[in-house]
């Protein structure tokens, strides 16, 4: 979790640093892959809180979710249709689904220790 | 994997990550704006456009510099040859000079196919049909044309109806109609050819049309009246 906090906040501050930057076009892909990947996160620390997290699975799809979302959205604005909005849709609604589970641990937790 | 590949591992994908979202970052600062691929298509194409437009314009101011530069640097007597060259253009323009060129020449001939109560009138050539065919050909970028060896000029040729026969700037020509235009002869002929143009119409009744191409057509000179009786020039009337 701190590694990551760490990676996230390096990233970002070495991100601002380099000059280079992508096109604009690529833009909707770009935001498409950053929501796979923060959907990735999310469900390895929900899993984790559910004592079933695996680092293989963890990093097979953070990549695969981060590249098929970029490409799906690529390929719709080939064909122009926005096939990005199923990427976001069906990494939308489990960002919030995720986000509720995690909830939940968090909660859970603090209790017990409450009760401890 | 060890524990410290797995963290290392970790580590520099949120350092990915971090970067991929401070460089969305930074695009979405600049003022730009998505669009989709089609669109920026459209776009270029339409500013393709007016950049062609833009150097078509500049090339034109410039070839108007020259030609007053050219006026400026000119003594008389090329001043005048100008002149001349410019009233030779207008007689060209206004049909009084012998022309010659590639063109077309149509024949059309009254209909020789008797048919059981069909009105006798719509068996001959009218002054309208040669009307509509000469409208035809200007259409399709006839520069000159003549009928019966009677040049048609913009403006001041009539065309009228004298019974059997077609009044033609005050000459009476009668059958065959030997219209003759000086184009584009591919162009002339596919003209009268096609489908929807007056000659199809000409047909349907039984008119005699014949189209000829010729790399050399020549056009006789308008000599009906000249000058006007009732134009006046609008600065000289203030």
């Amino acid at each position: 979790m701190i590694i990551a906090l760490i990676g996230i906040i390096l990233g970002i501050i070495i991100g601002f640093y380099i000059p280079y930057s992508f096109s604009m076009l690529y833009s909707i892909y770009l935001a498409v892959g950053i929501l796979a990947a923060i959907d990735s996160i999310l469900g390895a620390i929900s899993a984790v809180l559910k004592d079933r997290f695996d680092s293989i699975i963890f990093i097979t799809g953070f990549l695969m979710n981060f590249a098929l979302a970029t490409i799906l959205s690529y390929i719709g604005d080939r064909l122009g249709l926005p096939l990005y909005y199923a990427a976001i849709f069906v990494f939308g609604s489990r960002f919030f689904k995720n986000l509720a589970i995690i909830r939940r641990g968090v909660i859970e937790k603090i209790r017990k220790k409450i009760r401890k | 994997m060890g524990e410290l590949k797995k963290n290392i591992m970790y580590l520099i994908l949120m350092i990915v990550l971090g970067i991929l979202i401070s460089n969305l970052y930074t695009i979405l600062q600049t003022e730009n704006q998505y669009t989709a691929l089609s669109r920026i298509y459209e776009q270029r194409n339409e500013l393709n456009k007016i950049q062609e437009e833009y150097d078509k314009l500049t090339s034109k101011k410039q070839e108007l510099e020259n030609e007053i530069d050219k006026f400026n640097e000119l003594d008389e007597e090329e001043i005048i040859a100008d002149l001349n060259n410019a009233i030779e253009e207008v007689r060209i323009f206004s049909g009084l000079t012998d022309l010659t060129g590639q063109g077309v020449i149509i024949i059309i001939n009254d209909s020789k196919v008797i048919v059981e109560n069909r009105e006798a009138s719509s068996l001959i050539v009218h002054d309208f049909d040669i009307q509509n065919i000469i409208t035809d050909l200007r259409n399709s970028g006839a520069e000159a044309i003549s009928v019966n060896e009677e040049r048609v000029v913009a403006g001041k040729s009539k065309i009228k109806c004298a019974g059997p026969t077609i009044q033609i700037n005050d000459k009476v020509v009668g059958q065959p109609f030997i219209i003759k235009a000086i184009g584009d002869k591919y162009f002339l002929e596919a003209a009268i050819n096609s489908p929807n143009g007056y000659a199809s119409v000409l047909r349907e009744w039984d008119i005699f049309i014949e189209v000829n191409t010729s790399v050399n057509v020549r056009m006789p000179k308008y000599d009906g009246e000249l000058g006007f009786n009732y134009l006046k020039d609008y600065k000289e009337e203030n």
